[in-house]
């Protein structure tokens, strides 16, 4: 017990101390805008539900709307005391249209958390692929989503897919979110994968506001585009993705190229290398025709007939040749005929004989170049005969 | 032919022409005129043989020619 007289400035610090001390700083609360008035720049209202009301102040508000009253709103601010007056208020920061509640604080929470992690950070962000091989669709299969996919791939680019149904709201559909992306992964044949599903309520788009989504994205080694909802959604899975799409049809869009674009570039290409090919058709074509109008080409048969003529000489030179040797076997025959009528032998045709030592061949015309006993051979005409000297 | 088979065709001729000179003059001894004769005709022989080979050679070129 405190056993002392206040001043009313005294108690007055003393609650502003418990209250100030305490933990009632960035805190969100959830009701109804009443009583609301604009005053030199600065909201006043009070927020209240069935039980309760509290005094809101904002200064200098920065917001994207008007607060009205009856408006459903979660608000973000500091409990301080108000001296002057006795009372307490809330000095708001912040306002959310919506009376989702915790849900939403429990967004705000976690996309804190996983911010200060560094899931959103850019250097995280994978880049997609210029064509996709196939893409990795994580979505409820009876969804609008997968249907608008399908259609502008078809119309800007036909590209394969793979649909890993999931259940995209309600109990169990995080973890076969997670469970998806995780088994995508597992295949080397996708190269970009895209979660999402159509619109819906805070509420209904909450499983990709979960912390097991938004891991199972991060840790993705595919790129993943998220396409959560409409345009003004924003889920966790769009902060933490590589690449965040208003719309499943817009994710489809920036997945593959327009068919049609790519096609227009080809043609450029086409038409350059077209241009190319021409130019050196053309350097070819006059060349070939410099080549064409050289002798060889102009006149073939010329250099034909050169050849024929050079050829002609070759068989020329060789007929002289054969007639050449024709007259030197004549002349050698001629020769022949001459020697044969020579022949030393011819005498033998007349009787005559000739007598040849057989010791050592030796024809002999003396008779002291014999002795007797010794054998001769005598050639006649018609034949020779080996003889022994009995006398001399 | 003292020589052997080394001699030349021209060579050839050119000694089987004096053999022949030399024999129709008639001046040489019995036995000179059997040796010289028998040279002769052994250079008689290897010209036609020459000869003849010449020729055949010229004729497969001509051949190959056509």
């Amino acid at each position: 017990m405190l056993k002392k007289i206040f001043t009313v400035g005294e108690i007055t610090e003393y609650i502003k101390n418990l209250i100030e001390g305490g933990e009632l700083k960035n805190i969100w609360i959830e009701g109804e805008i009443s009583n609301f008035r604009k005053a030199i720049g600065n909201f006043y209202f009070d927020l209240k539900d069935e039980k309760a009301l509290l005094r809101c102040v904002m200064f200098s508000p920065t917001l994207s709307f008007t607060p009205k009253n009856g408006m459903k709103v979660i608000v973000k601010g500091d409990i301080r005391v108000y001296e002057k007056r006795g009372y307490y208020q809330l000095y708001v920061k912040d306002i959310k249209i919506g009376g989702v509640g915790e849900l939403f604080i429990k967004f705000l929470e976690l996309k804190e958390k996983l911010r200060k992690e560094g899931l959103f950070d850019e250097k995280y962000k994978k880049p997609l692929p210029k064509i996709p091989n196939k893409i990795g669709i994580v979505t409820s299969p009876n969804g609008a989503a997968i249907k608008d996919i399908q259609k502008v791939l078809s119309k800007r680019f036909p590209v394969k897919i793979v649909l890993a149904p999931v259940r995209v709201q309600g109990e169990g559909a995080a973890e076969e979110i997670e469970k998806a992306i995780k088994i995508l992964n597992e295949r080397n044949d996708i190269d970009l994968i895209i979660v999402g599903r159509g619109g819906g309520s805070f509420e209904d788009l909450w499983a990709f506001n979960e912390e097991r989504v938004a891991r199972a994205i991060f840790e993705s080694r595919i790129p993943i585009i998220s396409a959560v909802g409409h345009e003004t959604d924003f889920t966790i899975a769009d902060f933490v993705a590589d690449a965040r799409a208003p719309t499943p049809s817009a994710a489809a869009e920036m997945a593959v190229p327009d068919r049609n674009e790519i096609l227009e570039w080809v043609d450029g290409v086409v038409k350059r290398m077209e241009k190319i090919l021409g130019n050196m058709f053309s350097f070819y074509r006059q060349r070939i025709e410099g080549i064409e109008k050289r002798k060889a080409f102009m006149y073939p048969y010329e250099i034909i007939y050169n050849k024929i003529l050079e050829f002609e000489e070759v068989m020329e030179k060789l007929r002289k040749q054969m007639e050449k040797l024709k007259e030197t076997r004549q002349k050698v025959e001629k020769m022949e005929m001459r020697i044969k009528n020579l022949s030393p032998y011819k005498v033998l045709e007349r009787g005559y004989s000739i007598c040849f030592r057989v010791r050592d061949g030796k024809l002999f015309s003396s008779i002291g170049d014999i002795e007797i006993g010794e054998r001769i051979r005598v050639v006649v005409k018609d034949g020779e005969a080996i003889c022994k000297v009995e006398k001399k | 032919m003292q020589s052997g088979e080394e001699i030349k065709f021209e060579e050839a001729l050119e000694r089987l022409e004096k053999i022949v000179e030399e024999l129709e003059k008639g001046e040489l001894s019995l036995e000179e005129t059997i040796r010289k004769f028998e040279e002769g005709v052994k250079l008689c022989k290897f010209c036609k043989k020459k000869l003849e080979e010449a020729e055949a050679k010229i004729e497969e070129l001509l051949e190959e020619l056509k």
